[in-house]
């Protein structure tokens, strides 16, 4: 009997398996939406928080592994996004092609980023990151000086991404980056970056080179952004520029937030982090009569939420779960007679 | 072309004063409590609105509104420090920007519940050249040309340089200042030596706060648009001009909030000469990257001194 | 010149783990992997540059005419010294005479001002460690601890070794993304050492303790430990008794010599606690704002009368 839980209980802890059912889960509200159980826009809103939960867990390995702060998400995210425009709508090449010149250029930034995170520490690198955002932001804006940039519905491998197909893309791409990074996170890799994140002076003496790990960090964590701005491109298929809230600095700062309010080196604490930030808005309050009404509340919400658990639990959702964790097994041992 | 030049340094000038307005609050923050107040901009932005609304509803001058505004910004400042900074449990400096991030996300809330969702929001500049019936510009005869000052410029200009060159003989000759210094190079040892550190960052936060909202409003008097997020652009130069020039000193960030808006004017004056007409649109493109290059080759800043770890 | 040595010590890795894997495993399955890599090393290992230096008979690391300056300062000023095979070498000064910056100097967190550094390395070849990156000098086989302890805090004691042995890991980038086998049978093998060494350190009951908390004690000893994971030839310890109390220091002084005998490496230390330095070194050398003033057994150095006046200054009496 003891036995049997612990196979479950390993089952459950296991990343391949938790991943696998997080998959099965969100694809069958996707179904119960096909059978009209579920409405449409909450299953699009679900594909929209992933997209940003991508981001995030790229970030996450920067941030929570490697102790690298960078403001210029937005930034990486805007590569990502034109280039989907650009080349799928300007030049009317297959969606494909738009992830390779996403993945060029975004591997080229990081590895610049990563470069100057070898000369540039803390929150100097953090504001210059920034300012590499920004001048991103603008080059874009100047390059395509339009209110609105839009794409038509991308096919690929024949299929149709409309909402349908390409939340099931989102899901998968979801999945399979967020099992990588766990992998590496549990390697030799995931390590040296911690290594890296506490003493630089202790990993070079371990051998770990910084160039390395810091480039392999950056670019990571740019390759996600910039994914994540073309699946935001391929599912919500528009994208206003000038005040776009999209590539500014609170883009940045939300995923951030996310990952210090899920626990800065936790992926699923990260994942529910976004959710906090963008999904209780999109998913829950907006079907709330009285933030339909007011929908300055939402944001005031969010705002609240994140200072309170900042304030309260400076270790974020993974902490929280923890110690939730040990109360209800303090209980349960209770019960048994007080063991342990 | 040498008096355009001279014109086009002279119409950085109030850009100038805000952002240094801006950058010394910014660095104060960073001093005294080792984070980055990414509500600046926004702290900034409900004080204007303060201002802006007494204006409209009760045409209350702007020079006379410009201080409940402020008094706003010194009570937004004081609470971020006195509620959320003292009573969270051990927030570290990440801990401190994501708490201001989340104040942000407050106030942008806040704006509309508590001003309205207008269009367009009235607002004059200090001294109001239309209702005087004088002209907005000053013109001075300069080496056979004209020099074209606005007179806001010039007013703010000079509240910029009596407010700042107070705060600098505070911090130079007080006991305030020698607290502040003595709190940003180390906060713990300061206590130890009976500094009243928490006094000294809450008086941070609240100059903070009302230099933020004097620079929003001087921004709105020159014609800015007021809106939740108006003052990011200038909040985002300012953390820029931190490290541009290096927060290790407080002369050093306010030197260069004064470069970033004059090299993106001395950007845009190149397109004056022929076939560069384009260069506007890439102007701050341009800029940034400069400064990005200059940082990479001074990485501790323009005035900094480098820190060396020993290991 | 450094990338070619790493190959091969990733080589020597690959086979060392496939002999331990032909050994544990069914037979049959890995001799083929293991013959191949061993050939593949044989081949690496010819192709190594000859570097051409070589040291006196029994000397593993020879620092000669060492200058260190920072701007105008002379952290370390024309010091030689060799330090022979399979001895305790202690360095001795008053504080600021240069000793933690001779052994960054050694383990290249600086670069030297001038003067060369020779080292016998694993395999027996005499390198110029000048010429190496800073990361690359462990693939030597010198490992250092630190005067201000730096130990991982956020992970394991145990996960703490396993970042000690970064460099024993062959498997690359993608085979740790996906997780193949060949990673978890390496982490089998290395984690199996990790765990002798935490017995050899007497830590096995704080394999799963995070580090972050731990008493000083503890950490000074997973600093040790953490050099002990990758066959050093050479350990430095820069001030290992530093912050503990007397029976503390004791223990460290056994330990050192257990760690000499059993791991059969040289070791070289600065320390102020004068009775260990006495009590363990074979070799003391002291030195003075970067320059030579004593070398010899403890006894000569501590009869010498440049050292004496270097630390009590000199008496007007006499």
């Amino acid at each position: 009997m003891v036995k049997k839980q612990n196979r479950v209980q390993a089952f459950f802890r296991h990343p391949l398996s938790q991943i696998i059912l997080f998959v099965i889960i969100l694809a069958v509200i996707q179904l119960l939406s096909m059978a009209g159980i579920v409405s449409n826009s909450l299953v699009f809103a679900i594909g929209n928080t992933l997209i940003y939960a991508i981001i995030a867990i790229g970030f996450c390995l920067l941030l929570g592994y490697s102790g690298l702060a960078s403001l210029g998400t937005a930034g990486f995210i805007g590569l990502g996004a034109y280039s989907a425009f650009y080349v799928v709508q300007e030049m009317g090449m297959p969606y494909i092609a738009a992830l390779v010149v996403t993945l060029a250029v975004s591997i080229g930034i990081g590895v610049v980023v990563g470069f100057i995170s070898l000369r540039i520490e803390g929150i100097y690198l953090a504001i210059l990151t920034l300012g590499l955002a920004e001048i991103i932001r603008n080059l874009l804006m100047a390059l395509k000086s339009t209110i609105q940039i839009e794409i038509e519905n991308v096919r690929l491998f024949g299929l149709l991404m409309d909402t349908r197909g390409g939340y099931f893309l989102i899901l998968l791409t979801f999945a399979v980056l967020f099992w990588l990074t766990a992998n590496l996170i549990n390697s030799p890799a995931g390590r040296a970056m911690l290594a890296m994140k506490n003493s630089t002076s202790a990993a070079q003496a371990m051998g770990i080179s910084l160039m390395k790990y810091r480039l392999l960090a950056f670019v990571i964590s740019t390759v996600f952004a910039a994914i994540g701005g073309l699946l935001y491109m391929m599912y919500v298929r528009t994208m206003t520029t000038a005040t776009s809230t999209l590539l500014t600095l609170t883009t940045s700062l939300n995923i951030l937030g996310a990952v210090i309010i899920g626990g800065a080196k936790s992926l699923w604490g990260t994942t529910f982090g976004v959710f906090i930030i963008y999904g209780i808005q999109s998913m829950f309050l907006s079907r709330i009569p009285f933030f339909i009404e007011n929908p300055a509340f939402m944001t005031m919400v969010t705002g609240v939420l994140i200072i309170l658990v900042v304030m309260f639990f400076p270790g974020g959702f993974a902490q929280i779960a923890m110690q939730a964790g040990q109360w209800l097994k303090g209980k349960g041992g209770k019960k048994k007679g007080g063991a342990a | 072309m040498f008096v355009a030049f001279v014109n086009t340094l002279c119409s950085s000038l109030l850009t100038v004063c805000i952002t240094c307005l801006a950058t010394f609050a910014v660095t104060l923050i960073f001093k005294t409590s080792t984070t980055t107040n990414f509500a600046q901009g926004s702290i900034a932005a409900l004080g204007c609105y303060v201002t802006a609304d007494l204006f409209g509803k009760y045409g209350i001058p702007v020079w006379i509104g410009v201080f409940p505004g402020m008094v706003v910004g010194i009570l937004v400042g004081l609470f971020v420090d006195i509620v959320f900074f003292r009573n969270g449990k051990n927030v570290n400096a990440l801990g401190k920007q994501i708490i201001t991030m989340g104040l942000v996300s407050i106030i942008f809330g806040g704006i509309p519940l508590i001003f309205g969702n207008p269009e367009t929001i009235p607002f004059e500049p200090f001294y109001n050249t239309v209702t005087a019936g004088t002209t907005p510009n000053l013109l001075i005869p300069f080496l056979g040309g004209e020099l074209v000052l606005s007179k806001h410029a010039v007013i703010c200009l000079a509240i910029t340089v009596v407010v700042l060159a107070g705060l600098f003989l505070l911090l130079k000759f007080s006991k305030w200042g020698l607290a502040v210094r003595s709190t940003a190079s180390n906060e713990f040892t300061a206590e130890l030596m009976g500094i009243n550190s928490y006094a000294i960052t809450a008086a941070s936060w609240a100059i903070a706060g009302a230099l933020g909202v004097l620079a929003a409003v001087m921004y709105a008097g020159g014609g800015a648009r007021i809106g939740p997020s108006f003052m990011t652009t200038i909040q985002v130069n300012a953390f820029l001009a931190g490290i541009l020039g290096g927060f290790s000193t407080f002369r050093g960030p306010v030197i260069g909030a004064i470069c970033i808006p004059v090299a993106a004017n001395c950007v845009g004056f190149l397109a004056n000469f022929r076939g560069m007409s384009g260069i506007t649109r890439w102007n701050m493109v341009i800029v940034y990257a400069l400064m990005l290059i200059v940082i990479l080759i001074k990485p501790q800043g323009l005035l900094g001194r480098p820190i060396v770890k020993k290991v | 010149m450094a990338a070619t040595y790493a190959r091969v010590d990733r080589l020597r890795r690959r086979v060392q783990l496939y002999e331990q894997l032909a050994a544990s495993g069914p037979a049959g399955r890995y001799e083929k992997k293991l013959a191949a890599a061993k050939a593949q090393l044989a081949r690496q290992q010819d192709s190594l540059p000859r570097t051409g230096l070589t040291l006196p008979e029994g000397v593993v690391l020879e620092v000669k005419d060492l200058c260190m300056y920072f701007g105008g300062i002379h952290a370390v000023d024309g010091l030689s010294f060799q330090v022979k095979k399979g001895e305790i070498f202690g360095l001795i000064g008053p504080n600021g005479a240069g000793k933690t910056t001779v052994f960054n100097c050694i383990t290249q967190f600086y670069k030297p001002t001038s003067g060369s550094i020779h080292f016998e390395n694993k395999s027996g070849q005499v390198v110029d460690l000048n010429r190496e990156k800073v990361h690359d000098v462990i693939l030597q086989g010198i490992v250092r601890t630190f005067q201000n302890v730096e130990v991982v805090r956020e992970v394991t004691v145990l996960e703490n070794l396993l970042i000690a042995g970064h460099r024993q890991y062959t498997s690359n980038l993608a085979q740790q993304a996906l997780h193949l086998p060949i990673l978890k049978q390496e982490e089998r093998v290395i984690r199996e050492r990790a765990l002798q060494v935490l017995e050899f350190m007497g830590l096995t009951g704080y394999r799963d303790w995070y580090a972050a908390g731990l008493p000083y004690g503890v950490l000074k000893k997973i600093e040790i430990a953490r050099t002990l994971m990758c066959d050093p030839q050479l350990i430095i310890l820069d001030e290992p008794a530093a912050g503990l109390n007397d029976t503390e220091t004791a223990e460290l002084a056994k330990l050192i010599r257990r760690i000499q005998k059993e791991y059969r490496c040289t070791i070289l230390l600065v320390e102020h606690d004068m009775g260990l330095v006495m009590d363990i070194c074979h070799t003391v050398c002291a030195i003075s704002f970067g320059k030579l003033l004593s070398i010899g057994t403890p006894a000569q150095v501590q009869a010498d009368k440049s050292v004496q006046s270097a630390y009590l200054g000199v008496s007007e009496e006499v």
